[in-house]
């Protein structure tokens, strides 16, 4: 799943009340542009601190939008409820109370993700030298200034479907584009700046894109 | 080609006013007639704003009943014979008048310089519109421009530009549309609306198979298809603001 931040989402406004039985508290992102993914690493974190249950959460392909919706789950029932445009249009909530429940699977796709049928392979995520003052051949070094940013390969195989939804989210990117990218086999989120979009037909059916992306984005 | 089966229509570009010879352009959104029972009044008649043809159309049967001296209009465009129908549906009869490229536009290039009757139909297919046997509406692309090359303190940015996604689309035209109908320039130039088949909502995110509505970026020439010319093949890039 790849997770652009968006323009139409301000994360700091995006109200999400949440009530564990014992304690009713509401949480907001820590800036205006935020991925969705980075929003609930924030919101498991401080879920977790500010109430009893331990909280997790996950995503899982929207196959009607080729988005992700996202589910939160605890340890101990909680309600939840996104009480503004920018929470609902963010997390993909509808407006209300959603009931006592461990764990709740959100109503549409969060803003911003894109997950293509195939899933998003990312390759060589490894720093590279731009040429500089300050390069040299052989051994990478990471840290200087100007030099060594990451340059993953971002690949996905995707429908028509996927397609549309990619060129729709990339219209309401934020400028810079970034965008948090997860890394199934090392179960990490890797954040890039997202550069040009490449599409080809794969098949009769489906379509090859291919991301220009750079880590450590800024 | 049923009405609802694949089509490409063009739009109209009009700034009235709605009635009166006096238009800045009234290259193709001006249409005229003479009532038989008023010979000495030419009545004009367009949209206030640009339209789509068969938008057009109604608006012009709306304008003509409201300005002509007599005449109850309709104007309509038949898909399956591809002619459009001008008439009467009170018994007046009247003759039409196409000034700028309106006899093009609408396929009535016979001579309209005699004679009156309820009833026009054009004797050639409208430039305006055009059946098709098929169309390759690929999903929409970001066409945004985006800068990757900026690196500051070893950290990266995508700097981006840019307000519209593009549609590639390959149009196979039917047997009955011409090289002339397809040459006049409608169709692959200026604001156009392509249908991939029976969906009558707007392409979406979530709606792939609706129609595109949008304006031409760029069009190939176009190929003739088949061991004997059967058909014209064009492709088109259609840029859609958002």
């Amino acid at each position: 799943m790849l997770a652009l931040q968006m323009n139409n989402v301000d994360w700091v406004e995006a109200e999400l009340e949440i009530n564990d039985g014992a304690t009713t508290a509401q949480f907001y992102g820590s800036s205006v542009r935020m991925d969705v993914a980075s929003v609930m690493d924030e919101l498991v974190t401080w879920a977790t601190s500010t109430f009893i249950p331990t909280f997790l959460w996950a995503w899982e392909k929207d196959t009607s939008t080729g988005g992700a919706i996202l589910t939160l789950s605890a340890t101990g029932n909680f309600t939840l409820e996104a009480t503004n445009t920018d929470a609902q249009t963010g997390y993909g909530l509808n407006s209300g109370v959603k009931a006592s429940a461990s764990s709740h699977t959100f109503d549409s796709a969060a803003a911003g993700t894109w997950a293509p049928v195939s899933g998003v392979s990312v390759k060589a995520n490894l720093r590279v030298l731009l040429s500089g003052d300050a390069c040299g051949d052989g051994a990478v070094r990471p840290g200087v200034p100007g030099l060594a940013h990451y340059r993953p390969t971002v690949e996905a195989i995707g429908t028509a479907l996927d397609a549309a939804r990619l060129a729709n989210v990339l219209g309401d990117a934020s400028n810079p584009r970034r965008a948090s990218i997860c890394q199934q086999h090392t179960a990490s989120w890797i954040e890039v700046a997202v550069g040009e979009v490449a599409r080809n037909p794969a098949g009769a059916k489906h379509y090859r894109f291919r991301l220009e992306v750079s880590g450590e984005a800024v | 080609m049923a009405a609802n089966g694949p089509r490409i229509m063009a739009y109209a570009y009009s700034e009235g006013p709605v009635t009166g010879v006096t238009a800045d352009i009234v290259a193709n959104s001006t249409l005229a007639v003479i009532e038989q029972s008023s010979p000495g009044t030419t009545t004009y008649v367009r949209p206030a704003t640009p339209e789509l043809f068969e938008t057009q159309l109604v608006t012009w049967q709306t304008h003509l009943f409201t300005y002509t001296p007599a005449g109850v209009y309709t104007c309509t465009y038949d898909a399956t014979t591809q002619r459009v129908t001008l008439a009467t549906t009170n018994g007046t009869g009247f003759r039409p008048v196409m000034p700028g490229n309106l006899a093009v536009w609408l396929g009535f290039t016979q001579d309209l310089s005699s004679g009156w009757a309820e009833s026009w139909e054009g004797e050639s297919a409208p430039a305006a519109v055009a059946e098709l046997l098929g169309v390759t509406v690929e999903p929409a692309e970001d066409a945004a421009r985006v800068d990757l090359a900026e690196h500051r303190h070893g950290r990266s940015v995508a700097t981006v530009w840019g307000n519209h996604q593009v549609h590639r689309v390959h149009l196979v035209f039917s047997r009955t549309t011409t090289l002339a109908q397809i040459a006049a320039g409608y169709l692959t130039t200026g604001r156009v609306r392509i249908w991939q088949a029976g969906d009558s909502t707007p392409y979406s995110a979530t709606n792939v198979d609706g129609y595109i509505d949008g304006y031409v970026i760029a069009a190939d020439d176009p190929t003739e298809d088949g061991d004997v010319g059967e058909l014209w093949t064009l492709n088109l890039l259609i840029g859609v603001a958002r």
